[in-house]
């Protein structure tokens, strides 16, 4: 009798054993199906923004840039005889210089031209010199080794060490700022290391209102990377950040 | 089955701590609780033995095993974040499990002439509970293949241990006599316990390096 209720309830816990996983199987499959269209229809949401900022800052560099030194160059080839038509000519021109300067530095905020043209380190290196607080932040940007430029990756990486020199810029009261690159036939590697006062990284994500730490977030998880961020009060701020290629 | 074949898969725990020695200082600070609690298993194991070579008895090292294991499962829960982020539920736990194990092996006498069943039942129950939630928040989190995932893994054997403890716990209740249906369901314990020892193995294997010391290689910083 004991050996038939034993073998009755080993045939019963297998059974339930099989429906568990089963259902578990299950679950998992669905629930893993709903986070990649999830992260589908984000990937073409920003994928969309990006080049709709594309599309903005070039017809400003390539169309309005253009057309508004023309508009210049014939103002000035006006010859006029009043000191007041020629002082008018000279506020207009003056004008629309900064007009000029403004529309590159928006067309420049929207997208470097220099990340398509010459490269993820260079574009870092222009943006960090464009910022122009070198007398408050030093930023060293290296790579170890050559790194293959992916434009579809490219713009996402950009964004997040955008936003990590913001975040140093606004919190960190830092003075050096580090952003290295390493590249292997695996992975891509960043890391950034500032020398600021650090932070509590668990209380900063759970009490951010902001969308920078989100954002950066969202982004790695796009290039099915990874960032972590190690942080403790008084000895700066390093972010690791892990690409996967291909 | 022989006493020599349930001694030997139980020392299946070596595997898990000898990879775990292995990986120890380059592996995740929060994975160090679970190197701790594969010490602590064989440790046990080897205390056990030689207890049950000198005394015929192992209950006290095993009532004291359960107390501590209880213990460390609750930190590795709490490294990894989710009673880190509920530090009530922490201490309630810490001293819900205080007192069920005090009143069952200090003032029920247990300690010394038998096994703490309640105290085992629950904290099973709450390992179980609290690893199921650990592999839900990671299949929202992680997109990769989970059976390569540390955490995923510890979380499965820790699931399997915990349920199956519930049920040989259950029958010594039901069947402190020791019967042939108790029996087998010991003997087939010893098998899950090695299989979640080989999971284990593997979980070590798999538990990822520290950020540090992995860029540091690459940085050469």
């Amino acid at each position: 009798m004991e050996d038939r209720i034993y073998d009755i309830t080993a045939l019963l816990s297998s059974l339930l054993a099989v429906i568990i996983i089963f259902f578990i199987g299950s679950i998992i499959r669905y629930h893993r199906r709903y986070v990649r269209l999830q992260r589908e229809r984000i990937t073409a949401e920003i994928k969309s923004l990006e080049n709709e900022r594309k599309r903005i800052a070039t017809d400003l560099h390539d169309s309005l840039g253009p057309l508004l030194s023309t508009v210049k160059l014939n103002m000035t080839s006006i010859e006029v005889t009043d000191p007041r038509d020629k002082q008018i000519i000279a506020k207009s021109g003056k004008y629309i210089d900064e007009i000029i300067t403004s529309m590159r530095q928006i067309s420049y905020d929207l997208l470097p031209n220099t990340l398509e043209r010459r490269g993820l380190i260079e574009a870092i290196t222009e943006f960090t010199n464009h910022i122009g607080d070198n007398h408050i932040l030093e930023v060293h940007v290296y790579a170890v080794n050559a790194i293959t430029p992916d434009p579809e990756k490219d713009i996402h990486i950009f964004r997040v060490i955008q936003e990590i020199i913001h975040n140093t810029l606004k919190h960190a009261a830092a003075t050096k700022l580090e952003i290295g690159f390493s590249q292997d036939e695996k992975e891509l590697l960043i890391l950034v290391h500032d020398n600021g006062k650090g932070f509590n990284v668990e209380k900063a994500k759970q009490n951010s209102r902001g969308l920078g730490l989100k954002s950066m977030e969202i982004r790695m998880d796009i290039m099915h990377g990874s960032v972590s961020i190690h942080s403790v009060p008084g000895e700066g701020t390093r972010y690791y950040l892990r690409i996967p290629l291909g | 089955m022989s006493n020599t074949v349930t001694q030997l898969l139980s020392f299946t725990i070596i595997f898990p701590m000898i990879l775990g020695l292995i990986r120890m200082h380059r592996i995740r600070a929060s994975y160090q609780p679970f190197l701790l609690l594969l010490l602590l298993a064989l440790t046990s194991e080897v205390v056990s033995e030689v207890s049950i070579r000198l005394t015929k008895s192992n209950a006290i090292t095993s009532n004291i095993y359960t107390l501590l294991e209880a213990v460390v499962i609750l930190y590795l829960f709490y490294t990894w974040g989710f009673l880190k982020k509920r530090p009530r539920l922490m201490i309630f736990l810490a001293i819900i499990y205080c007192v069920v194990w005090a009143f069952e092996n200090l003032y029920m006498g247990l300690l010394a002439d038998g096994f703490s069943s309640y105290f085992v039942m629950l904290y099973s129950l709450v390992t179980v509970l609290l690893s199921i939630n650990e592999i839900n928040s990671l299949i929202a989190a992680f997109g990769g293949n989970l059976f390569r995932n540390a955490k995923f893994l510890i979380c499965i054997g820790l699931i399997i241990m915990g349920v199956y403890s519930v049920i040989t716990e259950g029958f010594m209740l039901i069947d402190p006599d020791n019967s042939r249906v108790s029996r087998n369901i010991f003997n087939l314990f010893a098998f899950i316990n090695a299989f979640v020892n080989i999971v284990y193995a593997i979980a070590v294997w798999f538990i990822p390096v520290r950020d540090d010391y992995y860029f540091s290689k690459r940085f050469k910083a």
